[in-house]
C-alpha cells in the first residue's frame, strides 16, 4: 500500500475534521469548504485504494483480504455518505456529522496497512 | 420525522449509529465465517451487538412512538451489554481470547460504544419530555 498516499489521506481526512468540528463547535452549518473537502478526501482515498488494488495485481496483496476489503469498501463510502447526510443536516449537527466521518478515515488507512502486506 | 427524533444530534447518532452497525456486522460475519470455532462466545456477542446496532439505527430513524420505544430498548440493552463485557473482559479476560465491540468497554473502538448508547439514552429523554405523551 503506497505510504504517501496513505499520508496523503489520512492528512486531509484530519483538516477536515479540524474544519469541520471547529464549526461544529462556533455553531455553523457545513458551508462549500466543508463539502469540497469531503470531495478532496473521497477522492484521495479512492487513489489510494486504486493504488491497493495495482499492487495487488502486482503480487503483493492484503494478508486478510475479506477484512482489507470491508475496510476498502468503507474508505471508499463514508466521505460520500458524510457529504449526504451533511447536506440533509444544515446545522452545526451537519458540521459534527462530516468531522466525526473525518475522523474515522484516518483509523480506516491505519488498519488497511495493519492487515497489507505478505 | 414530526417529533424530530431524527433531526440536529438525532442525525448525528442515525450516522454513527448506522456506521457502527455496519463495522459490526461485517466484523461478525468474518469472524464467524473465517474462525467461528477460536472464540464462540466472542463472536456470537459480536454478532448480537451488530443486531442491536441495526434495531437501533432503524429505530432512530424511523422516531414516532414505535421507534422511539424500539431505540430506547437498544441504547438500553447496549449499554447493559458494553457495561457488563466491559466488566468481565477485564476480570476474566480469559473467557474472551478474541476481541468484541464490547471488550474493555469498546477501548477498540475509542470507547464510543460506551458513549454512543448514555448518548442515545439523554436524546431520547430529552426528546420524549419535547414530543407529545403519544
Amino acid at each position: 500500500m503506497s505510504d504517501v498516499l496513505a499520508t496523503v489521506t489520512t492528512v486531509a481526512s484530519l483538516l477536515l475534521a479540524v474544519i469541520a468540528l471547529v464549526a461544529s463547535a462556533r455553531d455553523r452549518a457545513p458551508d462549500r469548504v466543508q463539502f469540497a473537502g469531503t470531495v478532496v478526501v473521497n477522492a484521495v482515498a479512492v487513489l489510494l485504494l486504486g493504488a491497493a488494488v495495482v499492487t495487488w495485481f502486482g503480487g503483493t496483496g492484503p494478508r486478510e483480504v475479506t477484512t482489507f476489503v470491508g475496510y476498502g469498501l468503507t474508505l471508499a463510502l463514508l466521505p460520500a455518505g458524510a457529504w449526504i447526510v451533511g447536506k440533509m443536516e444544515p446545522t452545526r449537527f451537519g458540521s459534527l456529522i462530516i468531522g466525526v466521518g473525518a475522523l474515522i478515515m484516518p483509523v480506516l488507512v491505519l488498519r488497511m496497512g495493519q492487515v497489507w502486506g505478505a | 420525522m414530526p417529533d424530530g427524533l431524527n433531526r440536529g444530534l438525532g442525525r448525528v447518532l442515525v450516522f454513527v449509529y448506522g456506521l457502527f452497525a455496519v463495522a459490526a456486522t461485517s466484523r461478525a460475519s468474518v469472524q464467524i465465517a473465517t474462525k467461528f470455532t477460536e472464540a464462540p462466545v466472542s463472536y456470537l456477542l459480536s454478532a448480537v451487538a451488530a443486531v442491536i446496532y441495526i434495531v437501533a439505527t432503524v429505530g432512530l430513524v424511523r422516531g414516532g412512538t414505535h421507534g422511539r420505544r424500539l431505540a430506547l430498548a437498544c441504547c438500553s440493552v447496549e449499554l447493559l451489554g458494553v457495561l457488563a463485557v466491559g466488566t468481565l473482559s477485564v476480570l476474566a479476560p480469559q473467557d474472551f481470547p478474541d476481541q468484541t465491540v464490547w471488550s474493555g468497554f469498546g477501548e477498540g473502538y475509542g470507547y464510543l460504544p460506551l458513549v454512543l448508547p448514555v448518548l442515545g439514552l439523554l436524546w431520547l429523554r430529552r426528546g420524549a419530555a419535547a414530543a407529545p405523551a403519544n
